[in-house]
């Protein structure tokens, strides 16, 4: 006879309690993955000839999230730092990698360097990660999804800084001398788009150093004469190359335009006295622009700090302010996607200028900013010498490559 | 015209050749005659630089006070680096490479420490600030001052080397370390010595250079790169060696930023590939 098979009591708590735990598992884990912290990576120059302009860039962003107190729509963020490098590819994969892969950030800033910046992006990309540029990127990242260029390309923030020229300083002529790094080709390419196709200027010569050249002599002697040199390198080559030029007479009825905000205004304590007058530069952020955003940031940074915000705290904070906005529309959900839909649905006011966000120039991939473009001018007060406001050009559209 | 761009470019070549000549003429006695590679000579070039600018701008002394506490303050740390380290990896070439290329990332970070990362400009005498006109171009008297500084270091040093009891003394340590301590020398001293006065050189060098360049804490590898391609084509330990090979990369950077501006510094590297495959011991450097 078959012994039936009967459902006894032990049985049915047992599976009771399973049902239980299970439930309990299901109910938990949405909790857990909500409690956990979300993730922002920051691959910025530590070291290499980036450093100094990277080091003020850093005390804005910080203190953009320090304003935010470690949480953003309710939920606490961890931010991960890394050193991009000198300038090794491969080092700065190695950081990524990390970031990514054992971090496991949810979105990054960084890096720092063009050249460097490109290469990484083929691999966030990839992995679906979000990626912002500090400062502007090149316009060949905006043919990367999950690429977002806050701050304008290179290219595009360079085209302004012609029209300036043409039009308000009267330049007719000019000699371009760029950094030999991709950004140094592409401010001086969005330059001379901006003054000679979009305006009726002439470049006379482009000349391209290496970076951390120390005799500029024999770049300055190849010029022809013109109504302007047109510069763009990083804060040592400048100043050695506008001191050096200075010496040299090559300042004598010429006017010179940086492009790239490398005379940081405490190199203007030893370079102000030969530059005053005669050196105009662009700038992404401009102390003295009057917009809320700007006042509240000047605030902030003066009580913290001592002294007045330079440009590139002023990017550092903004780009940190734009992440965080970005992270508020999805209410701290850090899907690639809803990222995404929420970059691209930003409207803010920013120390930079109010920001609205347009598909990129490239293949309208990577998410492109729009926003105001500041030319400033060395004036001499009683502290000493500053970058006073001189022109704004407000929300500047990024425009197609004319070839 | 074309006489002008010539006339300034040999000038310029020359006195950018003066300064790799102070620097690249301590790595050279260094390497030569202690056989010791210092990496860190660079550094202690930045170093001499950053004391320069705190000595001569920011405490207002003159300049040539600054060039001789620049020196003096890189000599200490060259002399604390050979007795404290390097003294104990002699003909360690190895070991040699890794500590100084520590103390290059030690010395820059203690400069960013120090000096923050905002770059110095460039600094010099008052009285150096002016220009005068040569064939229709200014040219600053501070680059004069470069081409007098360099060539008196070069007949100065000459002189110590070829001349003297101290340089004969050095010479003959280097070829025969125990015939010369067999005769009652103390090398251990002369080392000590030797190894200050390239310091010294390197930090003189880093004000005298700051003319042109200023002070910031990429040099410490930047000017390396270029004071090891003036060792390797004038040769390790001959002070003669050093100019001429400090002159031909300054005129060649010189000449060739105007000429080939593509390939100005694959120009510096090709001359050094010929003047190895030619005389692999550099053109008047000892025989290895």
């Amino acid at each position: 006879m078959e012994k039936s098979r009967s459902f006894k009591p032990f049985h049915l708590i047992f599976v009771m309690v399973l049902a239980v735990l299970l439930i309990t598992c299901m109910s938990v884990a949405p909790t857990l993955a909500a409690d956990k912290p979300i993730k922002i990576g920051v691959c910025l120059a530590r070291t290499g000839p980036f450093t100094s302009l990277v080091a003020f860039l850093i005390d804005g962003l910080k203190l953009s999230f320090e304003q935010a107190g470690g949480k953003v729509a309710g939920k606490q963020f961890e931010v991960v730092w890394e050193d991009e490098g000198p300038g090794d590819p491969a080092f700065v994969m190695d950081k990524l990698r990390k970031l990514v892969e054992s971090d496991k950030v949810d979105i990054i800033i960084g890096p720092f360097n063009s050249d460097l910046r490109l290469p990484t992006l083929a691999y966030t990309s990839k992995k679906k990660i979000p990626s912002f540029a500090v400062v502007c990127d090149d316009e060949g990242a905006l043919k990367f999804p999950y690429a977002y260029a806050f701050n304008q390309t290179t290219f595009q923030e360079a085209r302004p800084v012609g029209w300036y020229a043409f039009d308000q300083l009267k330049v007719k002529t000019v000699n371009a001398i760029g950094g030999d790094w991709h950004a140094g080709h592409a401010f001086i390419e969005g330059f001379t788009q901006g003054f000679t196709k979009e305006r009726n200027g002439k470049v006379l010569s482009q000349q391209f150093p290496p970076l951390g050249t120390t005799d500029f002599s024999s770049y300055i002697v190849a010029m022809k004469p013109a109504d302007a040199i047109v510069l763009m390198s990083v804060p040592g080559d400048v100043g050695a190359f506008l001191s050096q030029a200075h010496g040299m007479g090559a300042f004598k009825n010429t006017k010179v335009i940086n492009i790239g905000q490398s005379i940081l205004p405490p190199m203007l304590k030893d370079l102000g006295p030969i530059l005053i007058g005669n050196v105009w530069q662009h700038a992404e952020y401009q102390p003295f622009y009057k917009g809320p955003a700007n006042k509240k940031f000047n605030e902030l940074y003066q009580a913290k700090f001592g002294h007045p915000a330079g440009s590139f705290e002023g990017c550092g904070y903004a780009v940190g302010s734009v992440v965080l906005e970005a992270l508020r529309i999805t209410k701290g959900d850090t899907n690639p996607d809803k990222v995404h839909e929420a970059v691209k649905s930003i409207n803010m006011d920013t120390p930079l200028g109010k920001l609205t966000f347009v598909p990129g120039n490239a293949d309208k991939s990577g998410v492109e900013g729009i926003l105001s473009r500041f030319i400033e001018v060395i004036k001499q007060g009683k502290d000493g010498y500053y970058w006073d406001l001189a022109y704004e050009y407000p929300e500047v559209k990024p425009a197609p490559i004319m070839k | 015209m074309i006489l002008g761009v010539f006339v300034i470019c040999l000038l310029n070549g020359i006195s950018f050749g003066c300064i790799l000549f102070l620097l690249a003429s301590g790595l050279s006695l260094t390497l030569g005659l202690m056989g010791i590679l210092n990496l860190a000579h660079g550094a202690l070039y930045m170093v001499g630089a950053y004391i320069g600018w705190t000595v001569a701008v920011h405490l207002g002394f003159s300049f040539w006070m600054a060039a001789l506490f620049g020196g003096c303050v890189s000599g200490a740390i060259g002399l604390l680096m050979e007795r404290g380290f390097l003294k104990h990896l002699n003909r360690l070439p190895n070991e040699q490479v890794l500590l100084t290329i520590g103390f290059v990332y030690i010395i820059t970070n203690l400069c960013l420490w120090i000096w923050g990362s905002i770059p110095k400009p460039p600094f010099t005498a008052k009285f150096l600030s002016g220009a005068f006109t040569v064939v229709g171009w200014p040219y600053p008297f501070s680059r004069v001052a470069i081409i007098i500084v360099g060539y008196s270091v070069a007949l100065g040093l000459w002189w110590l080397q070829d001349k003297t009891r101290i340089g004969a003394m050095v010479r003959a340590g280097m070829d025969d370390r125990d015939m010369t301590k067999g005769l009652g020398i103390n090398l251990e001293f002369i080392a000590a010595a030797l190894f200050f006065v390239g310091a010294f050189l390197a930090g003189f060098a880093g004000v005298i250079g700051a003319q042109l360049i200023g002070a910031n804490t990429d040099l410490g590898l930047d000017i390396l790169l270029l004071a090891l391609i003036v060792v390797v084509i004038g040769g390790m330990g001959s002070v003669q060696g050093s100019l001429i090979g400090a002159m031909m990369i300054g005129l060649v950077d010189a000449f060739g930023k105007i000429l080939f501006p593509n390939f100005a510094m694959f120009m510096l590297y090709f001359l050094m590939v010929i003047v190895l495959v030619i005389k692999p011991t550099g053109l008047l450097g000892r025989k290895l």
